[in-house]
């Protein structure tokens, strides 16, 4: 990681997946709920059930808790099937303290290159020290792990 | 470092504080001008805030001027990384799945 003492720099992260771009869209946005690991990342946590895109822009993403209250997490601002899907992330807090995500999805040789670029995550700190009142288990998670790399 | 990011960041006051300097630079006076909040109390949060690396302060004249420490924030960087890395293995390893000879990718950092 380079440290920067004037910018920030957004966090970018890519993984090739062996599918067609127009089934890695599909996968991250309309089947979200079926590998987002709502345990450790949702604002419900282990009573999360589920979670959704809205597939248009101006929708919503959101999870499920068990008592059927929902959570959001951001709303879309782009949306190209097949090519990329942007939206603001504030799960749990005031659409106010949004940071954002974008994803893009490139065809290369062995299928689609997905990259994911979070900018703003500083502010994300609010959020994660939000979770965090809620999150004990998850936390020391997040600690340990932190600790054991430092 | 002495007192973690996230717990420094979990108290509401200090929460509004480093997102107002997120904002920009600004004084203990300014902040307490914007907060419910003495300028007493604002020190004291900045302390919290300073020890824990996430805001800096430069001595401009006789004005003392926090802001957020950019370069000291990795703590709250390995959280989002963290967050991105769980959910990404999981989407690859669940389209490896569907797909026959699907190859072994790895998640590369990029920033």
């Amino acid at each position: 990681m380079t440290k920067s003492m004037t910018t920030l720099e957004p966090l970018v992260k890519a993984v090739t997946v062996p599918l067609g771009s127009e089934q890695a869209f599909d996968l991250f946005t309309t089947r979200i709920g079926e590998w987002w690991p709502l345990a450790t990342h949702s604002v419900a946590l282990d009573r999360a059930v589920s979670a959704h895109v809205e597939t248009y822009v101006g929708g919503r993403l959101y999870e499920i808790a068990e008592d059927g209250t929902e959570h959001e997490w951001g709303r879309i601002t782009e949306y190209v099937a097949g090519t990329s899907i942007a939206f603001s992330w504030y799960p749990g807090l005031d659409e106010g303290e949004s940071t954002h995500v974008s994803v893009r999805f490139n065809a290369v040789a062995d299928g689609t290159e997905v990259t994911v670029t979070h900018i703003g995550w500083e502010a994300r700190g609010n959020q994660a020290a939000a979770m965090r009142t809620q999150y004990d288990t998850g936390w020391d998670y997040v600690l340990g792990k932190y600790t054991d790399a430092s | 470092m002495a007192v973690s990011q996230l717990e420094a960041l979990a108290v509401d006051t200090r929460r509004t504080i480093f997102g107002l300097l997120c904002k920009g630079p600004r004084s203990v006076r300014d902040i307490a001008d914007d907060l419910p909040v003495s300028r007493p109390a604002v020190s004291q949060h900045l302390r919290v805030l300073l020890d824990a690396q996430l805001v800096r302060v430069e001595r401009i004249g006789n004005r003392r001027l926090y802001s957020i420490d950019t370069g000291g924030l990795g703590e709250l960087r390995a959280w989002i990384d963290d967050m991105w890395d769980a959910a990404l293995t999981r989407y690859s390893e669940l389209a490896r799945a569907e797909t026959e000879g699907g190859t072994n990718d790895q998640i590369d950092d990029h920033a």
